[in-house]
């Protein structure tokens, strides 16, 4: 039995080696001729055909399809410009168009991300490759899910990118950090699009039958990829909610305006949320009036650094710290609080003012 | 015979015109990056050279006296800055050329890549036909 393990050990072992041998083979034969492609004036039709004619007559299994791809993707990845455009062109040369886009139409889950993979590379998408991956956004498996996403997201189409953040957003279980790297390739750079981008936002977080966590995601990204138009929109939302709504979308908006340094929003989040019952939402409070820079914000720090939960006391010391030195001194005359909190504020003005002595 | 003496004549000319080329040394430890920047070399008649860390960079340079040194910034073993402090801390070889290939997130590291000497940079991903232009600005 052994002896038959140690067989197909070396048997595969042998195999691999063999394969690598044969795709490193391919890939020496090939980069030359891709290099020469790069080099081409689009405009010279013929050259272009022959160049790629050149290329596909070397392309004879589905390994060498692979090969092509990852050498074309591994030179994209590392230039710009009208170069990369023309190797994203070249990637759509028809065996290797052909073989995944017949993945797309696979059960194997793991053709089905090869396939999406492909097509987050391609240019002039087309729509029947959009019916394909559509349907995707619905699978089990949230690889495929993710993969299938990022395929679209290469659109150029922000209602299409928008559809497809839409739907995706609509199930359950998807990860924070998921959502929120989807969030970040549905603002495709590439494209100078941020006005559409924000109107497809505002749909999805507006929605109501969208999941809450899901919305409270969209929300905290919209901040942290900074689209600032999104920022008075988000204040109106605040402006506009009751203390009973869900404490999850409360806190993202809370997040989101410490990350917009939105220093007008200082009040109005004291006045609604210092005695919100959720202690997350206090805490993101405090940490958020710190961020925002406002003094006016001193007295309800400093009521909070009696709260009743320790992380929201802590947060309101280092919140009091970040505003300088009206906060230095709100802290400096903390008397009579627990011992903690008095040690990490008087730990907080020691480390100030021996900073202050090293710039002197 | 005269053809054959014409294509000796022809092969020589080439040689030493080639010798004349200015001597690029790219050190850089992506295989993708090195063989774009070499195929643009050498469509444009450079002599060019690589290294893939900086030790062995910092030998050649010492050896080769290139014209001009692209160099990475993040190397295996030490990485690029620490290859220009050396470069400009050695007396034999601190006058020469040297263009950074930095990557984007790294752009705060300017003021730092030309304090330290570095007459150019570019930032990965870049264009080969910009990066043509800066090299050849350098050594103009």
């Amino acid at each position: 039995m052994s002896t038959f393990l140690v067989l197909t050990a070396v048997i595969l072992r042998k195999k691999h080696e063999r394969d690598e041998a044969y795709r490193l083979r391919k890939k020496e034969e090939l980069y030359p001729l891709v290099l020469n492609y790069l080099d081409l004036d689009p405009s010279n039709r013929k050259e272009v055909e022959k160049a790629e004619s050149d290329i596909i007559k070397r392309l004879k299994t589905a390994r060498d399809l692979e090969v092509l791809e990852d050498l074309a993707l591994e030179i994209i990845y590392n230039i710009a410009g009208a170069e990369k455009l023309k190797l994203r062109q070249l990637l759509l040369i028809q065996p290797l168009y052909t073989q995944r886009y017949r993945q797309l139409k696979s059960w194997r889950i793991e053709n089905l991300i090869q396939g999406c993979l492909y097509f987050v590379n391609v240019i002039n998408q087309r729509s029947n490759v959009l019916e394909q991956i559509f349907p995707l956004l619905e699978n089990r498996s949230v690889l495929v899910l993710h993969t299938a996403a990022s395929a679209i997201f290469a659109y150029d189409e922000v209602a299409t990118r928008g559809r497809a953040l839409k739907k995706v957003c609509m199930r359950s279980g998807i990860s924070e950090m998921a959502l929120l790297e989807l969030v970040y390739k549905f603002h495709n750079k590439e494209f100078d699009q941020m006005d559409e981008e924000v109107a497809e936002l505002k749909s999805i977080i507006s929605d109501r039958s969208v999941p809450n966590v899901n919305r409270s995601v969209i929300i905290k990204s919209v901040a942290d990829i900074g689209y600032a138009t999104m920022a008075d929109y988000l204040h109106d939302m605040i402006t506009g909610m009751q203390q009973t709504d869900n404490g999850i979308i409360a806190t993202s908006l809370i997040h989101a305006m410490g990350r917009f340094e939105y220093a007008d929003a200082a009040g109005l989040l004291a006045e609604k949320y210092s005695d919100s019952p959720d202690v997350t939402i206090r805490e993101t409070l405090a940490d958020t009036l710190g961020k925002l820079g406002n003094t006016e914000s001193i007295p309800v720090l400093i009521g909070m650094t009696s709260d009743a939960d320790f992380g929201v006391r802590v947060r309101a010391v280092y919140a009091l710290a970040a505003l300088g030195e009206p906060g230095y001194e709100a802290l400096r005359g903390m008397e009579g609080t627990e011992d903690e909190i008095q040690r990490i504020a008087s730990s907080i003005i020691a480390q100030l003012e021996t900073g202050k002595q090293k710039e002197d | 015979m005269p053809v054959y003496f014409i294509y000796f004549l022809f092969l020589l000319n080439l040689t030493l015109m080639s010798g004349n080329n200015p001597l690029i040394l790219i050190i850089e430890d992506n295989p993708s990056v090195i063989r774009l920047l070499e195929f643009k070399l050498a469509k444009e008649n450079f002599r060019f050279e690589h290294r893939d860390n900086g030790p062995d960079g910092i030998e050649a340079v010492k050896k080769l006296r290139p014209d001009l040194v692209v160099l990475d910034v993040m190397l295996p073993g030490f990485d690029g800055f620490e290859v220009l402090r050396q470069i400009r801390q050695d007396a034999q070889i601190r006058e020469t050329r040297v263009m950074m290939l930095t990557s984007k997130n790294m752009e705060d590291d300017l003021e730092r890549v030309f304090s330290m000497g570095a007459m150019e940079f570019m930032s990965k991903p870049f264009k080969l036909g910009e990066f043509m232009i800066r090299l050849k600005r350098i050594l103009n």
